[in-house]
């Protein structure tokens, strides 16, 4: 046999193998995946997320967060994902069917964010966070995201939604910080991040 | 202060306090790299066009081995 052809087998083999067990094989395993509907209640697993916090999954995914934040919470035997209050059962993959892309994540410099909605609710927190994340955790790495926020005059009685913060990080004297439409999406995509329900493959612990 | 990542009472600003040297050596070699790159791409077009050597041989990379073999003799 020519040597061309040889080489040429051997590529088609590598890809062909490699196509089976990343695209054939997991298609067959989650491809089909439904909403899980409890039929008591009507209610459907995972809720689907509402327009503003699908909107701040795009700033989330251009602002590169994935590249230190993780969305998973792995099984609570063999790591402390769980022990470190995180999430409340394992994920499984029937809680990414709305998310295209995922964003599971690999890198774990910050914190996992799988439940950032229900371990942090507080939207005002989260604003603030963005703005001066050592602020409100000290000696974290996190770089702040001021280019979301935006800093005006104090008009009137000023903003409703400007932001409370002190010492340096507070604008000059009468100035306020006000989230842009994008921090608010992201802020509303950070709060819907919630894997409390139960799902019949992997049920929280207190049922 | 060294403990295993998996272990729940090693808290999480621990751990973000264990990798700062490690993120401040990838800064650096981050930067080592960007130079490297740089260096490259500029021989690189230096060899494309043909500035390299002075004695005129030319890329060394594309030259036809008897070529080659006079030079070195």
């Amino acid at each position: 046999m020519n040597k061309l052809t040889t080489l040429f087998c051997g590529f088609l083999f590598t890809f062909v193998l490699a196509w089976i067990g990343l695209v054939l094989v997991p298609q067959f395993q989650f491809g089909q995946l439904q909403p899980f509907v409890n039929e008591d209640t009507g209610e459907s697993f995972p809720p689907m997320r509402s327009g503003l916090a699908e909107t701040g999954k795009q700033v989330y995914q251009a602002n590169g967060c994935i590249y230190c934040h993780s969305q998973q919470i792995r099984p609570e035997h063999q790591t402390a994902d769980m022990a470190r209050g995180w999430g409340a059962r394992r994920s499984v993959a029937r809680d990414y069917i709305y998310d295209r892309p995922h964003l599971l994540g690999t890198m774990r410099t910050g914190p996992d964010l799988s439940n950032a909605g229900v371990r942090l609710s507080n939207e005002a927190w989260h604003h603030e966070h963005l703005y001066a994340p050592q602020s409100k955790s000290a000696g974290s790495t996190m770089p702040p995201f001021r280019y979301l926020y935006k800093v005006q005059k104090i008009q009137g009685a000023g903003s409703p939604d400007a932001l409370k913060l002190e010492a340096d990080d507070a604008p000059p004297e009468g100035y306020e910080v006000v989230p842009t439409p994008d921090a608010r999406a992201l802020v509303a995509y950070l709060l819907s991040l919630n894997q409390n329900y139960s799902l019949p493959e992997a049920k929280l612990s207190t049922e | 202060m060294l403990q295993h990542p998996e272990n729940p009472t090693n808290t999480f600003s621990n751990i973000v306090e264990a990798t700062k040297p490690w993120l401040r050596g990838r800064t650096i070699s981050g930067v080592l790299i960007l130079v490297g790159h740089l260096a490259f791409a500029y021989h690189f077009v230096l060899m494309l066009l043909k500035f390299g050597r002075a004695d005129g041989v030319g890329p060394t990379l594309l030259a036809k081995p008897e070529s080659a073999a006079e030079a070195s003799s």
